[in-house]
């Protein structure tokens, strides 16, 4: 499957999933009450899984760029960015970087990078080894 | 005026004096001892009061010029025969050379990425980690995990770009000297440097590694010679002035309190051998 029908298949799963939600919401608005109606309006990008031993939570929030990751339940700071597609280009992609590995930006978004903040958290736990998260990890960023 | 010299050059006493400077400095109870750099350097990765001062944007390179100013003013007082040396990495490019000598700097993580098992700055004991992002009390390395170390050709691509830096003047500035320096983009001197070493160097507090201090010696060495051929005057630093959020040439440096435009020509303070 090429990038275009990837984000075709993704763009009709996202309207034909609202359209239900819709509907739902129309039918019965008691029908998305807790859980259910936080698990619909989750990013679909978002994972909780275990890497490496330790358990990563991934949350996105592209429109601000205030990403969360936490790692064994500590948060890891994430930074949002954009950065040129090429020299002499005004284009852009986006990509994340967190407290653990600053200068090594990770694409978010783009095409067939969708899993970026779960590869910045995966990279993050690699980085960790043995090692813990601590508070200085969750270090404010703009 | 100091000298500012190689590592690779550097006498048996040098590296000794360095090092020793480097560790009372880090034994000091309080003020701008050496975990006040490895904060101050966290606090500054983001930005404060609105400007990203030292990292993504035009004062990337006179923030850290001045930051290591500061440290190197701070070891002289201790030992004032000790100049900040710079690591050339497109010259020395090994995991077991100069730096990265048992007398020096000391090599690489255990196992490829855990503490640091030779040289000064080896264990806890020796150089505890105070401030990080990371449970370790140990320096850390990971060298040539990731990263790359530039070679003398990305060199010459960087400093044959006349232009300082352009709008939007950040990390997605798709041209100018600067952002090609920093690493947002191509050839990206500084940053892959900092991942091919690895551990701490990839952190928001790499400061905590001592290397840190000789690859950024390096990058102003190159800025140096960026300006030896382009010009020091403050025309050639971009933005002039009127651009919010970003340190114009007159707007003032925090934490340090000097204008970008005074730490331009560092000529009177040291030069380069």
């Amino acid at each position: 499957m090429n990038d275009i029908s990837r984000r075709d298949v993704f763009r009709h799963t996202a309207t034909a999933a609202l359209i239900v939600v819709g509907a739902a919401g129309f039918a019965s608005s008691s029908a998305l009450a807790g859980p259910n109606r936080a698990a619909l309006l989750a990013d679909p990008r978002d994972f909780e899984e275990t890497y490496k031993g330790k358990k990563i939570k991934g949350e996105h929030d592209k429109d601000k760029g205030k990403h969360k990751i936490h790692i064994n339940g500590k948060k890891l700071g994430v930074v949002q960015i954009e950065l040129p597609v090429a020299p002499d280009s005004a284009a852009t992609y986006t990509a994340v970087l967190s407290t653990l590995n600053h200068f090594d930006p990770v694409p978010l978004d783009e095409g067939e990078h969708r899993d970026g903040l779960k590869k910045l958290a995966r990279l993050a736990v690699d980085q960790l080894g043995d090692q813990e998260l601590t508070a200085d990890a969750d270090h404010s960023h703009p | 005026m100091g000298t500012r010299k190689s590592v690779a050059v550097l006498t048996a006493t040098e590296k000794s004096n360095f090092v020793a400077a480097v560790k009372a400095l880090k034994a000091q109870s309080s003020g701008r001892n050496y975990d006040w750099f490895v904060r101050t350097h966290m606090t500054y990765f983001n930005a404060v009061n609105g400007h990203n001062y030292a990292h993504m944007s035009p004062s990337f390179l006179p923030w850290h010029r001045q930051y290591l100013l500061l440290l190197e003013n701070a070891l002289k007082a201790i030992n004032p025969a000790v100049d900040l040396p710079y690591w050339n990495w497109t010259a020395n490019r090994s995991t077991t050379g100069a730096p990265f000598t048992s007398d020096f700097m000391g090599g690489n993580g255990a196992d490829g990425n855990g503490p640091v098992l030779s040289g000064p700055f080896a264990g806890s004991t020796r150089w505890r980690i105070n401030v990080s992002a990371t449970s370790s009390t140990s320096l850390r390395r990971a060298m040539t995990l990731r990263g790359s170390l530039p070679t003398g050709s990305d060199v010459d691509t960087v400093l044959g770009v006349s232009t300082y830096d352009v709008s939007p003047w950040g990390s997605s500035s798709g041209s100018g000297m600067r952002n090609r320096m920093e690493g947002g983009l191509s050839p990206g001197l500084h940053g892959r440097v900092h991942n091919w070493i690895g551990g701490h160097m990839a952190q928001v507090d790499s400061p905590n590694d001592p290397v840190f201090f000789l690859h950024h010696c390096n990058i102003d060495r190159l800025w140096s010679a960026w300006q030896n051929r382009w010009g020091y005057g403050a025309d050639r630093y971009l933005p002039g002035g009127g651009v919010a959020n970003v340190v114009d040439v007159d707007e003032v440096l925090e934490p340090f309190g000097v204008t970008a435009s005074s730490t331009l020509d560092h000529r009177g303070s040291y030069t380069y051998a």
